[in-house]
């Protein structure tokens, strides 16, 4: 699936969710948490030079579980989102070569509402801190189909945004992280080299990226509610061997909803 | 809808295409074709990062590099610019270092003294006049038979392939209750690392340590891990632990000398033969983004008392080199030995190992 079609999905989604919904007000005062957990498909360009020039793509299955709390004017996000994903060489190789991705990223982030918050929607600031590991085991287009292990993990700090709109009974929200500093364990050569971890700090000159979510989720009032998301993950590591990596998924998820409005 | 509502949801909508779109060639890279410059840059560059031989060789990699980048650049068709890389790899005089070219030609290495050293083995020789009732293993990997009730005989080929060590238990099960096996292993040019380290777990009692390697682990070319040790541990379900002799001949590459390096630190086994060929570099495959192989030494491999046996070999316990008289006289000089030692008759007296 190429990028263009998940992203017209996307479009198609979210359109048709946001029809003929009432809007509703979410005041400052509100307490409530929330809590998904939320499967889709994804799709992953990718390219890590320790295991090759060559770029990959492909798709895969994400899941994930992501709470939201909101107590008056603060609110915290955490989620934790996997994966993995079959991809596939941008190269014309012999045709045995191809990787399996699988990844996972937990986030935390605690985040302000920021100024009155208008009528259907807020604006909230904060910081995330994540951390997320990828591993990718590379099959080669040699003779002997020899497989090498890859991983690139991190922790990282940094800024965090949120932004909801109430659409007519329901709610959109986008959700945008990016890291400022941050440990980075990228090995020099494939995982059977050297098992101890070896991290490097590192600023957003060198881990530079995002992460991000919309998400929108029709009939919010209810306990128990249908969620559907875009996510995507975008993130660079400049290293002697660099690493280059997009994701994004389209997910449908259950909703479940606690405390007052 | 509302109309702000409506305005704020085509904003985000955009903001999600956008992205989508840009998210493969923007923040991963383009792909499509790339120069002759490009692709001899990588792979001169991944040598640099990766090749553990650079001191122990005296390789000067820039220089190299200097010479054979025009030439690459000046190559009119991929066969000549393939030609040109090899030429290049070539100049590590490594037998571990080799390019496949993808619909241009077959896989082109290093080709080694040893490579091209007689060695005078024939399995014809054998089966004809040492050990005549020789069969295979069920999966074909193994031949097997006995040279007499007490001595069996197992030819190991190659180490190509994976999952048929058990192939080794089937031979040691159908020779019966010999007292000593000789295992040939003569003009095997390797294969499966984990795969020899197994079978060679068929003749120990115990894990014990056979050598050491050490990683390239950065871009200086000196730039190694420390020592990580290589182990034999017993494995099958009927461990051999009577007398085993190994056979050896300069033509016995990587894993078929990690296959000796293992079965020398046990006790019961005495390597026979000729010194093997010395290629212990750990091979990685790296790609191209034209989709071409090639494959570098990653590792250097060290003896278990860590001497480098890289372009040198691992020397036998007893030295009987092949001759062409030999062979003339339908004589298998090393069989011949291993045979002799076996039934208490030498007639050869072994002589300590030369240092590695």
């Amino acid at each position: 699936m190429s990028t263009h079609k998940i992203a017209l999905m996307t479009a198609c989604l979210c359109a048709a969710a946001a029809q003929s919904l009432p809007a509703q007000l979410d005041t400052a005062h509100s307490r409530h948490s929330d809590l998904s957990v939320a499967l889709g498909v994804a799709h992953t360009e990718r390219l890590d030079a320790t295991a090759s020039p060559i770029r990959f793509g492909g798709q895969g299955v994400d899941f994930g579980a992501h709470y939201r709390r909101a107590r008056g004017a603060t609110l915290l996000l955490a989620s934790l989102d996997g994966g993995t994903r079959d991809l596939v060489p941008h190269a014309s190789t012999n045709g045995t070569a191809g990787e399996q991705l699988t990844s996972g990223v937990l986030h935390v982030a605690a985040l302000r509402r920021l100024g009155a918050q208008a009528a259907g929607s807020g604006f909230a600031v904060g910081v995330d801190a994540s951390a997320s590991i990828d591993v990718t085991a590379h099959r080669y287009a040699d003779a002997n189909k020899s497989v090498s292990n890859f991983l690139i993990g991190a922790l990282s700090l940094g800024p965090a945004v949120w932004w909801n709109h109430h659409l007519a009974g329901g709610g959109a929200h986008l959700e945008l992280s990016a890291p400022l500093i941050a440990l980075v364990d990228h090995p020099y050569s494939d995982t059977r080299i050297e098992s101890r971890v070896n991290v490097r700090p590192v600023t957003a000159r060198d881990f530079r990226g995002f992460t991000g979510a919309v998400v929108y989720t029709p009939a919010e009032r209810r306990r128990i509610g249908v969620e559907y998301a875009y996510r995507f993950r975008v993130f660079g590591y400049s290293d002697i061997q660099p690493v280059h990596s997009a994701s994004q998924a389209l997910s449908v998820g259950i909703v479940t909803r606690f405390g007052s409005r | 809808m509302k109309t702000p509502a409506r305005r704020t949801l085509r904003a985000v909508l955009f903001g999600a295409l956008v992205l989508a779109g840009a998210c493969g060639d923007t923040f991963v890279g383009p792909t499509g074709a790339v120069t002759h410059a490009q692709l001899f840059d990588e792979v001169w560059h991944s040598v640099d990062l990766h090749y553990s031989f650079f001191e122990l060789k005296q390789v000067d990699w820039n220089s190299v590099g200097g010479h054979f980048r025009p030439l690459a650049l000046a190559a009119r068709s991929e066969s000549e610019f393939a030609g040109v890389l090899s030429q290049m790899l070539r100049e590590l005089k490594d037998v571990h270092v080799s390019i496949t070219p993808v619909g241009t030609a077959s896989t082109t290495r290093y080709v080694s003294s040893s490579d091209t050293t007689r060695t005078y083995f024939t399995l014809d020789l054998v089966t004809r006049r040492y050990v005549v009732d020789t069969r295979l293993t069920t999966g074909g990997h193994l031949r097997y038979g006995t040279a007499n009730p007490d001595v069996g005989y197992v030819r190991i080929p190659s180490f190509a392939g994976g999952g048929w060590a058990s192939e080794i238990d089937e031979a040691l099960d159908r020779m019966g209750d010999v007292k000593t096996i000789i295992v040939d292993v003569r003009d095997n040019s390797g294969g499966q690392y984990k795969l020899a380290a197994s079978v060679a777990g068929r003749f120990t009692d115990r894990t014990r340590t056979f050598g050491y390697v050490r990683y390239r682990n950065g871009p200086g070319h000196g730039d190694f891990t420390g020592y990580n040790a290589e182990t034999v541990e017993p494995s099958g379900p009927r461990p051999f632990t009577g007398r085993v002799y190994v056979l050896t001949n300069r033509r016995d590459f990587s894993s078929a000398e990690d296959f000796v390096l293992a079965m020398r630190v046990i006790p019961t086994v005495t390597v026979v033969g000729d010194t093997t060929g010395g290629a212990s570099g750990g091979p990685i495959v790296r790609e191209l983004p034209n989709g071409w192989t090639y494959q570098v030494s990653e590792w250097i491999e060290y003896t278990a008392t860590k001497a480098i046996f890289e372009g040198v070999g691992l020397a036998p316990d007893v030295v009987v080199r092949s001759t062409k008289a030999d062979s003339d006289r339908g004589i298998d000089a090393a069989l011949q030995a291993a045979i002799d030692m076996a039934t208490g008759t030498p007639a050869v007296a072994p002589t300590s190992r030369p240092p590695s």
